[in-house]
């Protein structure tokens, strides 16, 4: 270990890992026809330390805003859940252990494959004081499933209607058997509440979510939202539930990510994201500064497109697993901080197969053979796209071509604007492939993997590069979907993982991105640190007195 | 005069349109397809479709160009792709913030390298000119996200004197606006003033070597008077001219300066417009700064011919 690695763990305030995050006792389905209540229906819904003297009028500023649409339907980037669960609860929500807990809705019941009941928590209002209820939550999800500009249609594939049985019961009609999934999606975008009244109310839709959104969030948005730059909300004393800790408000400003170091080293932030490793070091010296680093759900990854010669030939793509050194890989983007994975979910989550462990160790021999075998023994080249301005891709990628050089492989990096990356990986007209052939890129995991291999691996889904499925995957998505039991839920989400890292057909995990926030010693409630997107700020607080936290 | 302003004005015009054409190119001189940026990352072909059917971006390029110029010419630069919030408000939001920061800069470097120019003049090849030439030297040959990591490293990090991000506006708080600019300001001057001190040291030099000057010394003027009252005004005219142009440098050095010191103004949104391909924004920065330029640089020219009459008849 190196004497930088040394100092950079002995100070590190918390490392904690979420181990047996969701999988084994975690009912997230219901049992057919038997009413599940999840958690304590009067609910806490975050915090698991004791609260130290907690100051209910302080403003938390935090160094990281993102956030370019309010509208729930309407996703621009994936930060903005960050600041709409500010502002609007989902019905459920998913705790920092990956279990569905009750948010809005207090328990569901899978009536039969198709329907799905969910009560909801009786006397909550919107901060206009319009009752949240029944009809407001058909209201959301008539518009997720029917406005023009909803981009989360995709992700409610698998539901038709909305019924408001009574003030407080729902049912989610559904095309496919699909109750894991859904209720996923209850926890997600879809599921954030807002005001049915005030929207009306509003000249526009864009008006009411970019002037003054009003959900029945335990904060209300005060002065003018910026949308990428900056944004206040303030405590509403009308939130439902009185126990988890409330700030007096939050001033969130986006802040460069070189800068964020200094923001909180200079005071002028109690909370920044971290987003490269490397940046802990500077934060050495600041002793009134707690830096938190834990495992997310953030992956990086080898994207391939095996539609795309000689990448169509599986031998190829092992080859190319075989051939990458994803320790050296890992160990330098993270400085050590994390070790590589070789399959998508970690233990504990429903999408983990222990079986799966030790896929493809770094064999440059074997990788070698491969490509023979493939018909390639003096190797290939290839070209990979990187976004110009992501420093941390391109140093990802260039450590992986110096590596893919052992084997033979030359992998030739084009660079293009950020902002294309996403578009040229995923293009929108489904009858096109990726120009992307192969390159490291990220993706972040869900909760349910159903939402994790649909969108990937199906040839209808918006982020398979290729736009090729793999034979038989289709079938176990399905049944994984459609089944109630947990056992059967992970053997089957367990075989779609094995399915798609046999074939690598969309190339393959290289590690998890280390969750890393640093605050000030006098904020509580960060339990376990998250990334930038999402982060989680509900639960925070500043002490009185901005009194340090000594444990 | 009169004459002189109105050839600069009609010269301005082709220019402005030339800048025009070019800023609207870059909807296709840049890749990609501005479609996917507002309709999000899980929009589906029919909502692109849809997005480049509300935006006219199927129509010939004449007709949108003439779309575009007409609202240009009326204040509306149309909406952020990003954001879909009108352009031109921001920029009024913006341009102020960067403008402060830019004059702010512009008169701590006219006054402080005026001094330094003078004493330099003054003291021509002897000790103060030997030492003010090695920090004017140092501000010349040092890059302005140099200078600005530094100011922030001990003027905000170590020592706390100042805020290292962010901005509060003149009319809000002329002590806050100062204590958040102060820093962004000096990075921005360091060069300028470096400059102006060098022109004005080499104007003064040649000024106070002629008969004139040496006349009014044999009358038994003092030194400083000679300076004040009649050298510095004919040395300065160089100046003017570096003055002017740094003007419009101090505008560029704004995007590396807003962008060290987390300052919303006119050159970070102009780097994150780059960035994401916010072909709107782009082309209003473009127009605008391009028109700033060209004011200022009349302003130079009018300045240049109230001070020296030879010009005029050109």
């Amino acid at each position: 270990m190196t004497k930088r690695r040394t100092a950079l763990l002995g100070f590190l305030a918390v490392f904690a890992i979420i181990a047996g995050a969701c999988g084994d006792d975690a009912d997230t389905t219901g049992q057919g026809g038997t009413a599940t209540t999840l958690g304590s229906a009067g609910g806490t819904v975050a915090s698991t330390r004791p609260v130290v003297d907690a100051d209910p009028a302080a403003i938390l500023r935090y160094g990281s805003m993102q956030a370019n649409s309010l509208d729930p339907v309407l996703q621009r980037t994936p930060c903005e859940i960050t600041q709409m669960r500010l502002i609007y609860d989902t019905l459920f929500y998913y705790d920092v252990a990956g279990k569905l807990q009750p948010m809005l809705a207090t328990e569901y019941k899978l009536d039969d494959p198709l329907n799905l009941t969910v009560k909801l928590r009786s006397g909550v209002k919107f901060q206009d004081g319009t009752a949240f209820n029944a009809e407001a939550v058909k209201f959301a999800f008539d518009r997720a499933l029917t406005d023009a500009i909803s981009n989360v249609k995709g992700a409610l594939y698998m539901l038709e209607s909305v019924t408001a049985v009574d003030e407080t019961t729902v049912r989610f009609k559904m095309k496919s058997a699909a109750g894991g999934p859904l209720l996923a999606q209850l926890a997600d975008r879809p599921g954030l509440m807002y005001s049915p009244t005030a929207f009306k109310a509003a000249a526009t839709p864009a008006d009411f979510f970019g002037k003054s959104p009003v959900g029945s969030g335990m904060y209300q948005i005060t002065g003018e939202y910026r949308p990428i730059e900056s944004m206040s909300v303030r405590s509403w004393d009308g939130y439902w539930d009185t126990t988890t800790p409330r700030l007096g408000g939050i001033d969130m400003t986006e802040v460069k990510v070189d800068a964020l170091v200094n923001a909180i080293k200079s005071d002028q932030f109690d909370l920044v994201p971290i987003d490269a490793a490397s940046q802990v070091a500077g934060l050495k010296d600041a002793t009134d500064v707690v830096v938190k680093i834990d495992p997310s759900i953030q992956l990086r990854t080898f994207l391939i497109n095996s539609t795309e010669e000689p990448f169509d030939d599986v031998r190829v793509r092992q080859a190319m697993a075989y051939g990458i050194d994803r320790k050296a890989v890992t160990d330098v983007m993270t400085e050590g901080l994390v070790g590589p994975v070789s399959q998508w979910y970690p233990k504990g989550f429903v999408g983990y197969d222990a079986a799966l462990d030790s896929l493809y160790p770094y064999d440059v021999a074997k990788a070698k053979q491969l490509l023979t075998e493939a018909g390639f023994p003096d190797g290939f080249t290839f070209n990979a796209v990187i976004g110009d301005t992501s420093t941390s891709y391109i140093q990802q990628n260039e450590l992986i071509q110096g590596q893919l050089k052992l084997i033979g492989v030359t992998m030739n990096i084009t660079y293009v604007p950020t902002a294309q990356t996403v578009p040229t990986f995923y293009p929108t007209d489904p009858t096109k492939k990726s120009g992307v052939v192969a390159g490291a890129w990220g993706a972040n995991l869900t909760y349910d993997p159903d939402a994790f291999f649909r969108p990937r691996y199906l040839s209808d889904g918006n982020t398979n590069v290729g736009r090729d499925e793999l034979p038989g995957l289709r079938d176990v998505l399905v049944q994984a979907a459609a089944a109630t039991d947990e056992a059967t839920r992970v053997r089957l989400y367990g075989q779609a993982a094995k399915l798609t890292l046999d074939s690598l057909l969309e190339g393959f995990p290289l590690f998890t991105v280390p969750a890393i926030q640093a605050h000030k010693n006098y904020v509580g409630g960060v339990d376990v640190a998250t990334t930038r997107c999402p982060a989680t700020l509900r639960g925070k607080y500043i002490t009185k007195g901005k009194v340090a936290i000594t444990n | 005069m009169g004459l002189l302003i109105l050839r600069r004005f009609l010269q301005a015009i082709p220019l402005i349109f030339l800048v025009s054409v070019a800023a609207f190119s870059l909807t296709w001189l840049l890749p990609g397809d501005p479609a996917y940026a507002i309709a999000g990352i899980e929009a589906t072909p029919e909502e692109a479709a849809a997005v480049r059917e509300r935006l006219n971006l199927d129509d010939p390029a004449h007709v949108r160009y003439g779309r575009w110029l007409g609202n240009a010419m009326q204040g509306d630069f149309g909406k952020s792709a990003l954001t879909d919030r009108p352009v031109a408000a921001e920029l009024k939001r913006r341009l102020p913030i960067t403008a402060s920061i830019a004059v702010g800069a512009f008169i701590m470097a006219v006054l402080i390298g005026t001094l330094v120019g003078v004493v330099q003049g003054a003291f021509a090849g002897r000790l103060p000119d030997k030492a003010l030439l090695f920090f004017v030297s140092l501000g010349l040959s040092t890059p302005q996200f140099w200078i600005g990591t530094l100011l922030i490293t001990y003027f905000g990090v170590k020592w706390k004197l100042f805020p290292v991000l962010g901005y509060v506006s003149f009319a809000d708080s002329p002590g806050q606006w100062l204590e958040y600019a102060f820093l962004p300001m000096l990075t921005l001057a360091i060069f300028t003033w470096s400059e102006v001190a060098r022109q004005l040291r080499t104007g003064l030099v040649g000024v106070l070597d002629q008969d004139y000057v040496r006349a009014a010394r044999a009358r038994g003027i003092s030194n400083t008077r000679i300076i004040a009252r009649h050298a510095l005004k004919n040395a300065a005219l160089p100046t003017i001219t570096i003055i002017g142009v740094r003007l419009g440098f101090l505008l560029a050095g704004s995007i590396i300066v807003e962008n060290i010191f987390g300052i919303n103004g006119l050159g970070a949104y102009a780097l994150t417009a780059v960035q994401t391909r916010d072909v709107p924004i782009i082309q209003a920065v473009v127009v605008i700064s391009a028109a700033v330029v060209l004011i200022v640089g009349f302003l130079v020219d009018v300045a240049y011919a109230f001070l020296n009459p030879k010009v005029r008849v050109r």
